[in-house]
């Protein structure tokens, strides 16, 4: 049946159809199945990627492997009496036997206990399969452990650390939290938490998420080729889950540096452990402490709140309530005038609510999420700002999987609502006071077929409509991957727009200042993805990954080329074009870890104006955006000496474009009606071509140590870690109008600690 | 050991901090603007110094030397800097000579900076042009008015003057001309104008009843061929990128050689009612 559908499928033209051939698929009457969630016993944390294996009578195998909550199915099981044997590595395999009936659907949740035997000679003999590299055409699973391992300022690792190390990533400095994936602009990338969109996805400071790394359970990163899940960005995706907190027991940790204060708390809600929750605050301490360190200002002030409330009303459900808030404060980057850097601030608010619910005559897995997403952002004074920035989301989503033996069917239904409001005093596009309201809904459906055991093809659709303007987009996706003598190929493959656009004054990459609209002048962003990637992993622990990349980038909303001096502003269209490849070699064995990345790309954007041909004899222009990083290197080590557990890592970045000047002058305009002793005119900027200048090479060196005691029932952990060890002078920002460098932070010595309690 | 030394080494030395050359070197000196005009008998031009820094011009005099000269005489002048002051920290340098060019004259204006550096600029001054209305078209609700400015090479800044009894009324009008062998067609388009005209009268005075036209005058600079941006159009948009509308040899900037001349026209009765006017 299965193979039929793949001959005719492109008779089947219409999504509906593919869905209701699914379904029949999944016909409930046909067969049986197990499912269920596997835990840890000891927290209650789901444990993705554990192996569940159902063996018949006749020895005939089935299997399934638990996704990010745990959750496993196993589908079309005859009636009879099955063995089911659960490994995961670290933990103690898990053996029971049951006996299905016809047309049952059976439950079976399933809790691991940790092997603290198995889990000693991991740490001397290898690592988990979790905390190695999990890289396919553009997606890679991060998890805790991944994070930990980077060097970091504080005592709690943290995700910006880890996606720094990425070649395809870059955050331009380590302040104003802008990062740029595979040749995006930062507001082409979509950050979930918990579903719930995450605006501005870093502090002031960079060095930090603006959620805890200690919060989360695995974050999915897609470069690139994302499925149809998800959609409105056309750069890349970080979709991060939360951990459900202990149910078992209350644990509290609580840590601090001269960077950052915070605590962390999270147990049983009531004594049947169906309900956890977890709790985290986190305060910057940097303006005061870590300024007085280095002797040098750190202008920036932020601060997190996190809260998570898990449970199960009932065996077919489990349920969880998420929210956050986060606000940034600081002076960054680069001047609306002469004078001191730009005054920003920014708040993210969202709460969301998830429920997954397991139909009881139906082998599918049903998520409900409804999340609520709100953004402020202002610039300057906060009595008078220049500018200010709010949008507004409400979320409704629907997400069902079909289960079947040949292949799994995927997908949702959204429906969303967005308020955007800005104030902008006449600067982009001559926009004042503007206030947009934009629904969307839509549809998609990604049936994934399993070719064979070493091949598997998903094609996708996603239909997005917008019916507030009239707007129907379809994007098609693919991701395969097959497995070729001992090598793993990935490919994937996408069509994405982006119908709201975040519009900033990019000319000097250190702008922070983003107003959200929906495309304002008529097109719509949409990128084109291609990728493909190559895994092996070698028995003597060295992994090799090479991913290759191209995006193509249509109407994109860039500053208008002007030689006003900055943000005097409008926006122009144009076309954008990425190619890149990044190569990782990883080797783990025995307690050590080393890493080497290397990013290749190369970014040019082409702008369309009509003043061009008389300004370049051109009709358009070609150049460098001021995030074309073109070669990248991470080197990473980790080990443990002495009961020391030592990492270290040097970035290397080639220099990134930027515009020179010839000199500033001023302008009047001789229409033949000017008196120059009346006319006060303009000042203006001489530039070179946009983007001729490469700024210099960034590279720095990090080493952190960290040393466990155990201090009656509570650990604690004490860490030195040194940045920019030989004090590198790297450009953050270099204010061409007044030859003022601002320099990323300087050698700074950090001493932090963190106490698990109990 | 020694490697591990060599390591440290190279990490220091790369330490040090890499300067970065944000301006660049120019061998343009200075952006001038300005008009010669043989209908003044002092002549200035806006002087800005390629600065290295975006501040606002400083009354501090300007390394400046202005002079010009008659190319056909070989007169000099010398020009004298004069500081404006715009508001509390901006201030522009305009130099200016007592002399009034004649029709048809070449001059040479030079900037020239102490280190010897030179921007120049070569005016054509254009001959005096004679307006004269030719093939008018009158008919009820259309009156079109094509005035032949005889010998000019080039019209800018274009304005039409309606002289009523209910005030005098300004009509800007793009620099749009047809070039003919004696000179530049300018048109007045009388019947779209009078729109304008009767709803500038109405928000006035609330009625347009017994608005009389006495005349119409034409304004223009009447200036050198050059003078003409890129597209026809006086858009600061376009023209605020350097180089893109310049005469300034080795700077920026643009200097015209022009003057401001008028063609009056009395009207008719006849003209007046095909217009939409009253006449008693």
């Amino acid at each position: 049946m299965v193979t039929a559908f793949v001959k005719d499928r492109n008779k089947m033209r219409h999504p509906i159809i593919l869905l209701l051939f699914t379904l029949c698929l999944a016909d409930p009457a046909e067969s049986q199945a197990l499912r269920g969630f596997v835990t840890d016993r000891n927290t209650g944390e789901p444990l993705q990627g554990v192996n569940v294996a159902v063996y018949g009578i006749d020895e005939t195998l089935y299997g399934a492997a638990t996704d990010i909550d745990g959750f496993y199915l196993v589908p079309r099981l005859s009636v009879g009496k099955y063995t089911i044997r659960t490994t995961f590595l670290g933990y103690v395999t898990h053996v029971d036997s049951l006996e299905m009936y016809l047309g049952q659907i059976r439950q079976l949740d399933i809790q691991l206990q940790e092997d603290e035997l198995q889990l000693q000679q991991l740490v001397i003999e290898d690592a988990p399969e979790g905390s190695m590299t999990v890289l396919a055409a553009g997606m890679e699973r991060i998890s805790p452990a991944a994070i930990e391992r980077i060097p970091a300022p504080d005592i709690t690792a943290d995700l910006s650390s880890y996606l720094t190390t990425l070649p395809g990533v870059i955050l331009v400095g380590d302040q104003g939290g802008q990062f740029y994936v595979r040749g995006g602009e930062p507001t082409q990338n979509l950050v979930l938490l918990d579903g719930m969109l995450i605006y501005q996805p870093f502090h002031i400071l960079s060095y930090y998420t603006a959620f805890p790394s200690e919060i989360l359970r695995s974050v999915d990163l897609y470069a690139g080729g994302f499925g149809p899940q998800y959609g409105g960005r056309i750069s890349s995706v970080i979709d991060a889950r939360s951990r459900n907190g202990n149910n078992q027991r209350i644990a509290a940790t609580a840590s601090a540096s001269p960077f950052l204060v915070g605590t962390q708390i999270e147990g049983p809600l009531v004594r049947s452990g169906r309900f956890s929750m977890i709790t985290s605050a986190r305060h910057s301490v940097v303006e005061r402490i870590a300024s007085n360190l280095i002797s040098t200002s750190i202008p920036l002030n932020f601060y997190d709140l996190f809260g998570k409330i898990h449970g199960r009303p009932n065996e077919n459900g489990r349920l969880s309530i998420t929210g956050i808030r986060t606000y940034d404060r600081g002076r960054v980057g680069g001047t609306s005038g002469v004078g001191a850097p730009d005054l920003v601030r920014w708040r993210n608010d969202a709460v969301g609510g998830r429920y997954l619910f397991l139909p009881g005559s139906l082998p599918i897995l049903a998520e409900f999420m409804g999340s609520w997403s709100n953004h402020v952002m202002e610039l300057g004074t906060e009595q008078d700002p220049l500018r200010t920035s709010s949008t507004g989301r409400i979320n409704m989503e629907a997400n069902i999987t079909h289960y079947s033996r040949r292949g799994d069917l995927h997908w949702g239904l959204f429906a969303r609502s967005l308020t955007l409001k800005s104030e902008l005093g006449g600067l982009y596009q001559d926009l004042e006071l503007q206030t947009e309201y934009v629904t969307e809904a839509g549809l998609y459906a990604a049936p994934e077929f399993k070719i064979s055991s070493h091949t598997s093809v998903s094609p996708g659709l996603r239909i997005h409509h917008f019916p507030s303007k009239s707007k129907l987009l379809l994007e098609p996706r693919l991701r395969a991957k097959t497995i070729w003598k001992d090598t793993e190929v990935t490919f994937s493959a996408g069509v994405y727009h982006q119908e709201l656009v975040g519009i900033s004054d990019r000319r000097d990459a250190a702008s922070v200042f983003t107003a959200w609209t929906a495309a304002p002048t008529g097109p719509i962003p949409r990128a084109t993805h291609i990728l493909i990637g190559f895994r092996r992993i070698f028995s003597d622990g060295i992994t090799l990954v090479a991913d290759m990349y191209a995006k193509y980038m249509e109407n994109l909303y860039i500053a208008e080329w002007t030689a006003r001096p900055r943000l005097s502003t409008r926006l122009q269209p144009a076309d954008g074009r990425v190619f890149g490849v990044d190569l990782r070699a990883e080797y783990q064995r025995n307690s050590y870890y080393l890493s080497l990345n290397y990013g290749l790309a190369s970014v040019e954007y082409e702008a369309q104006q009509s003043e061009l041909v008389h300004w370049f004899q051109e009709t358009t222009y070609k150049f460098r955006p001021a995030h074309d990083r073109r070669h990248q290197l991470n080197l990473l080590g980790a080990t443990t000496l002495h009961g020391f557990d030592v990492s270290f890592r040097w970035q290397y970045g080639s220099g990134r474009p930027f515009n020179r000047a010839y000199g500033f002058d001023g302008f009047l305009l001789m229409d033949g009606s000017v008196d120059v002793f009346a006319d006060p005119g303009e000042r203006r900027v001489v530039y070179e071509r946009p983007f001729n200048g490469i700024l210099p090479a960034y590279h720095r060196l990090d080493i952190s140590i960290n040393r466990e005691f155990q201090v009656g029932l509570s650990r604690l952990i004490l860490q030195v870690s040194l940045l920019n060890i030989y004090d590198r002078a790297n450009i953050f920002y270099l204010d061409v109008f007044t030859l003022e460098r601002s320099d990323q932070l300087p050698f700074i010595p950090s001493l932090g600690f963190k106490v698990n309690l109990p | 050991m020694i490697r591990i030394c060599s390591i440290l080494a190279l990490l220091l030395l790369t330490a040090c901090e890499e300067t970065v050359e944000v301006v660049l070197q120019t061998d343009r000196a200075y952006t001038i603007y300005g008009q010669l005009s043989v209908r003044k008998d002092t002549q200035a031009v806006r002087i800005y110094a390629i600065d290295k820094t975006i501040d606002v011009v400083r009354p501090e005099p300007l390394d400046a030397r202005v002079e010009s000269r008659n190319l056909g005489t070989g007169q000099i002048y010398s020009w004298r800097d004069s500081v404006i002051q715009f508001d509390k920290n901006h201030f522009g340098h305009v130099f200016w000579a007592r002399f009034t060019p004649e029709y048809e004259e070449h001059h040479r204006l030079e900037v020239t900076r102490r280190d010897g550096m030179v921007s120049s600029i070569d005016l054509h001054m254009p001959p005096e042009a004679i307006p004269k209305l030719t093939d008018p078209l009158i008919r009820p609700g259309f009156v079109y008015l094509p005035i032949l400015w005889r010998k000019a090479p080039r019209l800018n800044n274009i304005r039409v003057r309606y002289y009523t009894n209910k005030g005098i009324f300004l009509i800007k009008y793009p620099n749009e001309q047809q070039n003919v062998e004696s000179g530049q067609i300018a048109e007045i388009m009388v019947h779209e104008d009078v729109r304008q005209v009767f709803r500038e009268i109405y928000q006035a005075q609330g009625s347009t009843a017994d608005a009389r036209l006495y005349a119409i005058e034409q304004v223009v600079l009447v200036s050198s061929s050059d003078w003409i941006p890129p597209s026809n159009q006086f858009s600061a948009d376009l023209l605020i990128e350097p180089g893109t509308f310049s005469n300034v040899k080795n700077g920026f900037g643009y200097v015209g050689a022009g003057y401001e001349s008028t063609f009056y026209y009395e009207v008719p009765d006849s003209v007046a009612v095909a217009a939409g006017f009253s006449i008693r």
